[in-house]
């Protein structure tokens, strides 16, 4: 056991519970989303790709694909919900909301994958 | 490239953390903060807010207190934010720096550069490995011939020096180690335009390792003669392994160079020829010189040492040998020790009755030392004897006088002359200017004999087997073509090779087809058929497909192909396809040659006489015109 190991797996699957805990709930209601979970899946999201950089092996770029794709979702989410609070008269409506939980739905199945993938290299590697 | 931007991250893997960790915490602070909209209610600043104020907070560009003046709790979280967001900006900008100037990654980035730059080469290339002397001479050259080439060298400051010299050509360059494969494969060994391999380091084993990997990375190729490999070797048993599995070439500078005094002592004719062809600068001298044929002293049994001896032997010149630690080099019986900078070691090796000195150990001023030394040596020796006579002759001492005269029969040369003929070894080219203003016959530089033969070999390989073909002939041979090409050439002489093919020369191949083509013909001037052109045609080399004998010696692949060399072809020599024609003339002629075999206007004059209309109409009218003139004559 050594700590890089287990600060990967940590952020990795931190990434995806603190994602699906955000998705989860009514996707119209805003009661059920809060936007502290959407900034903490953002950044969450963000120290995992960090953390994965500088892998060269080929399980390694998928991995930080996975996490790309996940942060791009995110960042989009919080842009519509920033654009929706501050810019546009309306304010967050249920319709608002719809979207922003779909897109960060989309961050869920790429967090998702990203675990998979830290299953899988785990079986792979066996030590 | 990919892998250096992954490295670039790798290593600033952790500030690029604490930034996201310290903005995420004071992002998250100010929206936790209670704060107060203008009315006085309590109002919770958003996301959008509080990265809007940490962004240009932590970059210290400070806009001041928005939307609503801060409370004194987010002042006092703004003291914190301003600290910590800022400390970890310039570690991270730090750290940045540090990574991009660190050597090993500069390193990284400049091979990379090499590679991307070595990849993209479209034109045909050579392959230098090693630029010292020879290797920045041999670039220098090639780059001046509009050919690309491609260094290695180990030595980083010899690569900057390339960079600092600035050729014609941009030159990729890389400072790393030419014995490894990987290195030699990412400057372009297996390269499909890669021409050739030239190992010119220092060392023989390195060079010799240079030529297994071509031969070993390059079989296919190799055996098509497609890639050329030219080694520099310095001792004969590097230069037999490397002859073993089919390097192309071997150069060792020191064999080559007492080939040629050899040559120029046998025959200066036949000498000068080889420097007017081979000399890359082409300055032609009228007057060959002629060392002269008497007892010679080597001063140094090295390698140098040893090939001078063996060819001044092999053609019946007597030599006496000074060697420094003769124990190491194993010289011949009447070897006398020491350096040779002393007066005493040369009257030793009786300099006095000697004709010529060679300077050629490894000491460049040691070298010179020598010369100058023997030469005051024999110019005591003769004022000396001049007072002798003069004493002699005020006291009529005739018997004296009588043995003096009788003395001086024998060493004739040595007095018409009065002088020494010396040659000097130079080692390094940076001692060049020294080596000039010294009083020497010739200067024995083995960087320039080694770039000059290489040259050669690139620029017109039929020449190497012109020389070889010419060193055989007699002096009188050498003499009448000296003649004839001192007749026509002022200044400069080049020497050039045409191909009969479709692609160098398409206007002969057309008439080729359906007439005969002799040498006299092709030279003739482009711009008056009555008058030829500046040149001779050196050599006609022909390769023959002999269909028989390939049947017999499938073994030996090259036995299938039968090469026919014609020296000297006359001038009613008939051309064939295929031919590859060393010609040597002015530079002139040069152009108008490559002029005339390539446009079939110009050759249509040359070969019939008439001018060629060009287009399909004049064309006709010029048939219609030749058939009006052949029913009139009838």
């Amino acid at each position: 056991m050594n700590f890089e190991k287990v600060s990967f797996a940590f952020f990795v699957v931190f990434a995806l519970t603190i994602n699906f805990g955000f998705f989860i709930g009514e996707i119209d209601n805003p009661a059920h989303h809060h936007v502290f979970e959407l900034f903490a899946a953002i950044v969450i999201s963000l120290i995992a790709t960090v953390i994965k950089l500088g892998d060269r092996t080929h399980i390694g770029a998928v991995l930080l694909a996975t996490s790309l794709v996940a942060d791009i979702h995110l960042f989009v989410a919080a842009i519509i919900w920033g654009i929706a609070e501050h810019v546009s008269v309306a304010g967050v409506t249920p319709d608002v909301m719809s979207i922003i939980v779909s897109v960060s739905g989309g961050a869920l199945i790429a967090n998702l994958t990203s675990v998979v993938l830290l299953v899988i290299e785990t079986v792979v590697v066996r030590r | 490239m990919n892998s250096l931007i992954f490295l670039l991250l790798k290593r600033i893997r952790l500030p690029i953390m604490l930034l996201i960790v310290s903005y995420a915490t004071v992002i998250l602070g100010f929206v936790l903060i209670p704060g107060q909209d203008d009315q006085g209610n309590v109002w919770h600043m958003s996301f959008f807010h509080a990265f809007y104020f940490v962004s240009f907070m932590g970059s210290t560009i400070g806009f001041g207190e928005i939307p609503y003046e801060f409370t004194n709790a987010q002042r006092m979280w703004t003291v914190f934010g301003i600290y910590a967001t800022v400390t970890i900006w310039l570690y991270s900008i730090g750290a940045l720096i540090s990574t991009l100037q660190n050597p090993a990654f500069k390193k990284i980035l400049k091979e990379n550069e090499f590679r991307k730059k070595v990849r993209r080469i479209k034109e045909p290339f050579y392959l230098i490995c090693g630029y010292g002397d020879t290797g920045k001479l041999l670039a220098h050259e090639l780059s001046e011939n509009h050919i690309l080439s491609v260094v290695i060298d180990v030595n980083a400051e010899r690569i900057d020096s390339l960079e600092i010299d600035e050729p014609d050509i941009d030159i990729p360059a890389l400072s790393a180690n030419a014995s490894f494969p990987q290195v030699l494969e990412a400057a372009g060994l297996t390269h499909e335009y890669c021409r050739g391999i030239i190992a010119l380091t220092s060392k023989d084993e390195i060079n010799l390792k240079i030529a297994i990997t071509a031969r070993l990375l390059n079989k296919e190729r190799m055996l098509d003669d497609h890639l050329m490999v030219v080694c520099r070797a310095e001792t004969a048993e590097a230069e037999a392994n490397m002859a073993s599995f089919g390097t192309s070439h071997i150069i060792n500078p020191f064999e080559v160079y007492a080939r040629r005094l050899a040559l120029s002592i046998r025959s200066p004719s036949a000498y000068l020829i080889y420097e007017w062809l081979t000399n890359p600068y082409h300055k032609v001298r009228s007057e060959p010189i002629k060392p002269p044929k008497g007892t010679w002293v080597i001063c140094g049994y090295g390698r140098f040492g040893k090939a001078v001896a063996r060819h001044l032997n092999y053609i019946g010149v007597k030599t006496v040998i000074i060697e420094a630690s003769p124990d190491k080099t194993n010289p011949p019986e009447g070897t006398i020790t020491g350096k040779g900078t002393e007066a005493v070691t040369l009257r030793e090796a009786k300099i006095t009755e000697a004709v010529a000195i060679v300077a050629g150990t490894n000491n460049d001023a040691n070298n010179l030392s020598i010369v100058l030394t023997a030469q005051d040596e024999i110019k005591r020796y003769h004022t000396g004897r001049i007072k002798n006579q003069e004493y002699n002759d005020k006291y009529s001492l005739k018997y004296f006088s009588e043995n003096i005269n009788s003395n001086e029969q024998a060493n004739k040369t040595v007095l018409q002359h009065n002088k020494l003929f010396s040659i000097a070894r130079q080692n390094f080219s940076r001692n060049e200017q020294v080596f000039e203003k010294a009083d020497l016959d010739f200067i024995m530089q083995p960087a320039g004999i080694v770039a000059g033969e290489i040259l050669s070999i690139i620029k017109t390989p039929l020449l190497s087997t012109f020389l070889s073909l010419a060193r055989r002939q007699k002096d009188q041979w050498a003499n009448l073509l000296i003649s004839r090409l001192s007749s026509f050439i002022d200044d400069t002489a080049m020497t050039w090779m045409v191909e009969i093919s479709e692609k160098q020369t398409p206007a002969v191949m057309h008439f080729l087809k359906k007439d005969k083509i002799t040498i006299k013909q092709i030279l003739r001037h482009p711009r008056n058929r009555d008058k030829s052109l500046k040149s001779v045609v050196l050599l006609v080399h022909r390769k023959k497909r002999n269909k028989i004998s390939r049947t017999y010696e499938v073994s030996n692949r090259n036995e299938s192909l039968k090469i026919d060399n014609f020296l000297l072809p006359g001038g009613d020599f008939e051309i064939n396809e295929g031919d590859q024609l060393l010609i040597c003339g002015d530079k002139e002629s040069m152009h108008l040659m490559c002029w005339s075999v390539s446009n079939i206007n110009i050759y249509n004059y040359i070969h019939t006489g008439y001018e060629l209309a060009g287009g399909y109409v004049w064309r006709w009218i010029h048939k219609y015109k030749l058939l009006q003139q052949e029913k009139k004559t009838g």
